[in-house]
């Protein structure tokens, strides 16, 4: 990269001086032209005698023709001439050498023809201009006069100058590269923070590395900015999943312990009752951890799911068979009322928001006595769609209730267990309730009961519309059952609809 | 002799339950408590030789009821069972005054073996003797006698005695008594444990005395009076 901007750089810098040599070479040019063209026409004036406006050898033997004039317009490097009109040398310089002034037949013709002309010669290492101007004094032309200049002054002046151009060129590279370097290096070190720390965490996997420094108000500083940014977030993503995780594998130890432990004691000879009690708490133990798996799994799926069914998905039925299934497992335990509702379309997945419905009501039938009521209403406000589910049941201490929706949370965590709970049935709610671009919230007085309400958009019309397909039996037969006892409420819950 | 008296406490009853399958069949006197402020009253009342006890516990917590069951009261043995592997939570747990730490899920009988190591240091061995109509035994000497009568015994036989005595009255499958007694679990068609068995009834019913270790048909032995 930097091999390429000096490159460009001396391109530049070298054609600049280029230019501006040749400029200056032309300026000159013109200026000795122009001096050369003056001294030219004065020396025309000069010579040019009174009588007539020929010029004839005869009028220089006759001592007519001034010529010392001619000295006058001679210096060093400076040459005069005066030809006829057959070109041959009248009176010339007294620097002049015998040699005369070479003037080409073509620049002699153009004289003739009454016109100026230019040529530059070489003389030996010398180079010279040679200017032949016609005497003509306004009328045709009599002869010529020819002046010639040394350039060598101006070959070594501009000698001198391109010297100098070459060593200027280097160094203005040489500094533009170095300055370059020197401000970029600058510019772009949180570019190379970036770099190090990306590497960094890449290699070690720790999140909590940031960019340092105070970040300026550019483009850089404002990556550097996002970049922190995104890190933090990351950080706390894999600190939550961490947690998560932990929390998770926590809640398997309970069941797993008394799986193993009376696994091993049945190798211990204890007594055929005692034997049969170890292997049924076992057994009962495997089903919880299979209900905690499933909801785990559904749990994870519904918040990891960017591309969530939507389809137009119809609540209210939804709602109404999850009160049926709920009469059906409850078996008459509690009152569950379903308040009469209108058709209510929801966008979204099926069966997320089927379980979402269970367990509302599956934590309302959980928590409360026998006897108690469970009402659900389901209703159109503005627009969204209304679930509320409220029970009679033993409510929810005030200092908990914030936490309810939080994984693994029970306010009661032996009657959660002896009823099959995992702790994760709200956190589901809440999960699906949010990723359906709706909320969940709840309020409860201890002793009298709970209500639990949820809010999720409507289906807006003329949105693009999918067919509903045939609602699958969602999963709730691996989920807690109210009733831990009768197998053979279990068995009806898995007849499929 | 003193049965040991343990007191189990964990907020899960059905950990409570298989504790005291298993702790009882080992001899122990169990008693339980489902959470801090009932282990406390209950050691209160009932003073434990060792405490087995849950750190998380909703309430008071595992932590502050060994500090408290602690205070004044060096010789309680007190195991821990957590959860908790990593080594900040075990420092914290032994800092607290717990002697002892188990990870759950464990082994059952890592669990008796650490019971037994503790109560090794906490109840003077000494003191224990087993008995069983006119046998005694002293473990800590491993002096064995009948109706006062000294009874020479190989390493094996004596082991295999004392498992019988620890364990009156039950009937104890060749299984078993290989795991307990041999340390190992595949016994196979080896016929070792009728051997030795044979070999004890020698030794235990010289001279005419009845015989204490009966064969129980398609289930084991057993430590009887009468078969």
């Amino acid at each position: 990269m930097a091999i390429w901007y000096a490159l460009l750089m001396l391109t530049l810098v070298l054609a600049i001086e280029i230019f501006l040599a040749s400029a200056l070479d032309d300026v000159v040019q013109e200026q000795i032209d122009a001096s050369m063209r003056l001294r030219a026409s004065r020396v025309e004036r000069e010579v040019t005698t009174g009588d007539d406006d020929r010029l004839d050898p005869g009028d220089v033997q006759a001592g007519l023709l001034e010529l010392a004039p001619l000295e006058e317009f001679s210096s060093p490097g400076i040459y005069v001439q005066v030809r006829d009109l057959t070109g041959t040398v009248i009176a010339t310089s007294a620097n002049l050498p015998r040699s005369e002034l070479p003037v080409t037949p073509w620049l002699l013709k153009k004289a003739l023809d009454d016109q100026e002309g230019f040529e530059t010669v070489a003389i030996g290492a010398e180079q010279i201009r040679i200017l032949a101007w016609p005497v003509d004094a306004n009328g045709p032309v009599v002869g010529i006069v020819v002046v010639g200049q040394s350039l060598r002054l101006v070959e070594v002046a501009h000698e001198g100058v391109q010297r100098l151009t070459a060593i200027a060129a280097i160094v203005a590279t040489v500094a533009a590269v170095a300055g370059a370097w020197w401000l970029t290096a600058r510019a772009l070190r949180p570019v190379s923070d970036v770099t190090r720390v990306a590497r960094s965490i890449a290699a070690t996997g720790r999140f909590e590395q940031r960019i340092a420094g105070p970040a300026a108000d550019d483009e850089v500083g404002h990556l550097v900015v996002t970049f922190n940014e995104m890190l933090a977030r990351l950080e706390q993503t894999l600190v939550a999943q961490r947690e998560f995780l932990a929390d998770a594998s926590h809640e398997f130890r309970g069941p797993l312990m008394v799986i193993r432990g009376n696994l091993d004691l049945l190798r211990l000879g204890l007594p055929e009752d005692e034997r049969r009690a170890s292997v049924r708490e076992a057994s009962e133990e495997i089903e919880q951890m299979s209900r905690l798996a499933s909801d785990l799994l559904f749990l994870a799926a519904a918040e990891a799911d960017e591309t969530l069914d939507q389809e137009a998905v119809h609540f209210d039925e939804i709602v109404s068979a999850a009160c049926e299934r709920a009469r059906t497992v409850d078996g008459g335990l509690h009152q569950v009322v379903l308040r009469p509702s209108e058709a209510t379309v929801v966008v979204g997945d099926h069966t997320r928001l089927s379980q979402l419905v269970w367990n509302l009501i599956e934590n309302a039938l959980r928590y409360t006595p026998a006897g108690g009521r469970v009402e659900v209403s389901l209703a159109s406000r503005d627009d969204s769609a209304v679930l509320t589910v409220r029970d009679t049941g033993v409510g929810i201490p005030e200092e908990s209730l914030p936490r309810i929706f939080e994984r693994f949370y029970r306010v009661d965590k032996a009657r959660s267990r002896r009823n099959g709970g995992t702790g994760l049935g709200l956190a589901i709610v809440k999960s699906v309730a949010e990723s359906h671009g709706g909320r969940v919230d709840a309020t409860s007085v201890v002793g009298q009961g709970s209500l639990f309400t949820v809010q999720l958009p409507l289906e807006v019309r003329g949105a693009r519309l999918q067919p509903t397909e045939p609602p699958l039996a969602p999963p709730q037969q691996e989920t807690a059952s109210v009733a831990a006892e009768a197998g053979a409420r279990r068995a009806r819950r898995r007849a499929r609809l | 002799m003193q049965r040991p008296r343990i007191l189990v406490v964990d907020d899960d009853p059905k950990v409570l339950r298989l504790m005291q399958r298993g702790l009882t069949f080992e001899g122990y006197a169990v008693d339980l408590a489902a959470d801090g402020d009932e282990a406390l009253a209950t050691a209160h009342d009932c003073p434990p030789h060792l405490v087995v006890l849950d750190v998380m516990m909703p309430g008071l917590d595992g932590l502050e009821v060994c500090r408290r069951m602690r205070i004044g009261n060096r010789d309680l043995a007190i195991l821990m069972l957590t959860g908790r592997a990593s080594v900040p939570a075990r420092i914290e747990g032994f800092d607290a005054g717990a002697d002892d730490y188990l990870v759950k899920p464990f082994a059952f009988d890592e669990l008796l073996a650490r019971i037994r190591a503790l109560l090794r240091r906490s109840m003077p061995p000494d003191q224990e003797v087993l008995e069983f109509e006119d046998l005694v035994v002293t473990p800590a000497t491993r002096e064995v006698a009948r109706a006062g009568a000294p009874i020479e015994l190989t390493a094996r036989e004596y082991e295999l005695l004392e498992f019988f005595l620890r364990h009156p009255r039950q009937v104890l499958s060749r299984d078993l008594i290989f795991l307990r007694v041999w340390g190992s679990d595949f016994l196979g068609e080896s016929n070792l444990i009728d051997v030795h068995i044979m070999r004890l009834r020698e030794k235990l019913e010289a001279s005419g005395r009845s015989r204490l270790i009966h064969t129980i048909r398609g289930a084991g032995y057993s430590l009887r009076r009468v078969p």
